[in-house]
């Protein structure tokens, strides 16, 4: 896989009290096997937490895909899925 | 290191509906209304059943407003009656945590316990380094006879396995004082008698059953009056949300504080007077003096190690020496403390010169109900910005940091020791200070490990916001 798994986490005011917070250090906290594939950046509001029907913040984005309650967990989970997606096997799991 | 979880979250999900009420048109009904929106009829539960946890929000939500399980007589008063109490408050009445009792999962006792992982091997670590005889074989696996075990845990480090495991408390496991303990029911209760406030078994408990007093209503109530709101930013705010300082000042400033200043003055003035009281006191003789800083250890001294007592720097905390600045330049302020403490609120209601505490759940809590976001406002500069050592206060080491940097040039032979977190082993160790004599002649004593950056009321990763904040020394 050459293209980096873009991972954008939402610092809107929202997301960060609710628990985006405590994932700014995920880039060091990712397991060796992620590391090399995965960008992780910090976006300004990604503006989704007015409407309830888009989940519970703190909202991220992993390849533009919306996930809501995100945590360290559910963020490895999304990049796991994508990156061995990719190389064929578990295909369902995308 | 803590990490955030879901217990977290829902609990600052109830702070954000309760300052939403406020600010809504019929703040009544949302009130009332607060636990149905949250578990909604035929959606999800978290435990057995909506209607369990909307029990359980009724007492979140009691807390948010200030009061304790044990502030209710009769079941059926709906939550209005209590947010109507609450703006009829005058004052802070207590700030005592509270348990909300069914909430509390009523862990099993601490305790080894062998898991299925046991192969019932021939070996038998387990039974024959038991120095009790508490191990029995039963149907081809160990069993722990709880009747004989000590906890020593020995059975655990020699199972090749890994098939013992220890089943702790995690509210009484955090407590430093043990001040939690369990009723005849299994379920924890708080000792207040013993209690410092710290917060720690407010945030290890994974089913948040143990909840601090917020004062949120007090200061919405306070700011929405027009009364002079002044905003005391304790050092930690550092990094705690998106944007610089005086983004954060603007924010709050949107809110209706007349005022926003840095705690960081007031430690600055901090330093100053603890480093010229640890020179007098060195000259006359003591052998050490301790920092006073931190509320939830000061708490712990006067209830637990009154022998070190006379080692306690008189000089006030930097929220002390902040409160009295500002109210001596004017008498009608009200002052409201925004930290990461819990203890802080026991401080401050011994204290006259401040009239509320805020974590920074709360602001961020109350941000969120108007809309404010942060990293929108437009940066305002301090009046009085503080300098690097006040600041430095947020972190561990970051006292004894200043108050060597302050000594500097006297060649004081200052030799510092620090209390990175404290727990019932620090609390021995100090004991022991009081009396023997230790390696250091200046201690710094911090409840929460790694500092106040690491307080239950945090928003930020710890690490994530110590950067911040080394960043931010080298400008200051």
């Amino acid at each position: 896989m050459d293209e980096l798994i873009d991972v954008e986490i939402c610092t809107g005011t929202t997301c960060f009290v609710m628990g985006a917070g405590h994932l700014l250090n995920l880039a060091e906290e990712l397991p060796a096997r992620l590391r090399p594939h995965v960008n992780i950046c910090g976006s300004h509001c990604l503006g989704v937490c007015g409407d309830p029907r888009n989940g519970r913040p703190p909202f991220a984005r992993v390849n533009r895909m919306l996930l809501s309650n995100v945590s360290a967990e559910s963020l490895i989970e999304a990049c796991d899925r994508i990156l061995i997606g990719s190389k064929g096997d578990r295909c369902d799991a995308v | 290191m803590r990490y955030d979880n879901q217990a977290n979250r829902i609990r600052k999900e109830v702070l954000v509906h309760v300052a939403e009420a406020f600010m809504s048109d019929n703040p009544e009904d949302a009130i009332d209304h607060i636990p149905i929106k949250i578990r909604p009829k035929g959606g999800a539960a978290s435990r057995c059943c909506v209607y369990k946890d909307r029990e359980v929000l009724k007492y979140r939500t009691m807390a948010a407003l200030g009061f304790g399980v044990e502030d209710e007589t009769d079941e059926l008063t709906p939550l209005r009656n209590y947010f109507n109490r609450a703006l009829k408050r005058e004052a802070v009445e207590s700030v005592a945590l509270t348990v909300i009792d069914i909430a509390c999962s009523a862990c099993l006792k601490s305790q080894y316990l062998v898991t299925n992982a046991c192969r019932g091997c021939l070996g038998r670590a387990c039974q024959t380094n038991c120095p009790k005889d508490a191990i029995e074989m039963i149907n081809g696996r160990a069993v722990i006879n709880p009747d004989k075990c000590v906890n020593c845990g020995l059975c655990m480090q020699a199972c090749p396995y890994n098939a013992v495991v220890r089943t702790p408390v995690p509210c009484e496991e955090i407590c430093p004082v043990k001040a939690v303990f369990k009723d005849e029911d299994g379920r924890e209760v708080i000792d207040h008698k013993k209690c410092i406030a710290c917060g720690q078994c407010a945030r290890a408990c994974p089913f948040a059953a143990i909840q601090d007093r917020s004062q949120m209503i007090d200061v919405l109530k306070m700011l929405k009056s027009g009364k002079k709101g002044i905003a005391l930013l304790a050092p930690s705010i550092v990094g705690q949300f998106p944007g610089d300082l005086g983004r954060i000042a603007a924010a709050l400033e949107q809110l209706g504080f007349t005022r926003i200043a840095e705690v960081a003055v007031g430690a600055d003035e901090t330093v100053r007077r603890e480093a010229a009281e640890w020179k007098e006191r060195i000259k006359a003789g003591a052998p050490f003096m301790t920092t006073s800083c931190c509320p939830a250890y000061v708490e712990a001294v006067n209830k637990h190690l009154p022998e070190l007592e006379k080692f306690i720097s008189h000089t006030p905390s930097p929220m002390a020496i902040s409160g009295r600045m500002i109210k001596e330049a004017d008498f009608e302020a009200v002052t409201v403390f925004i930290g990461p403490c819990i203890a802080k609120r026991t401080e401050a209601l011994n204290n006259p010169n401040i009239d509320y505490v805020l974590t920074f759940e709360e602001l961020g809590a109350i941000l969120i109900a108007a809309g404010i976001d942060v990293q929108e406002c437009e940066s305002k500069p301090f009046e009085h910005p503080a300098q690097a050592g006040g600041r430095g206060f947020a972190v561990s080491g970051g006292v004894t940091g200043a108050i060597r940097a302050q000594l500097a040039e006297e060649q004081a032979d200052l030799k510092p020791v620090c209390f990175n977190g404290l727990d019932s082993k620090s609390l021995m160790r100090l004991k022991a200070a009081a009396t023997r004599d230790g390696d250091g002649n200046f201690i710094e004593v911090m409840c929460c490990e790694g500092g106040c950056m690491s307080g239950p009321g945090v928003l930020c990763n710890p690490v994530v916001a110590g950067r911040k904040l080394a960043q931010l020394l080298e400008h200051s």
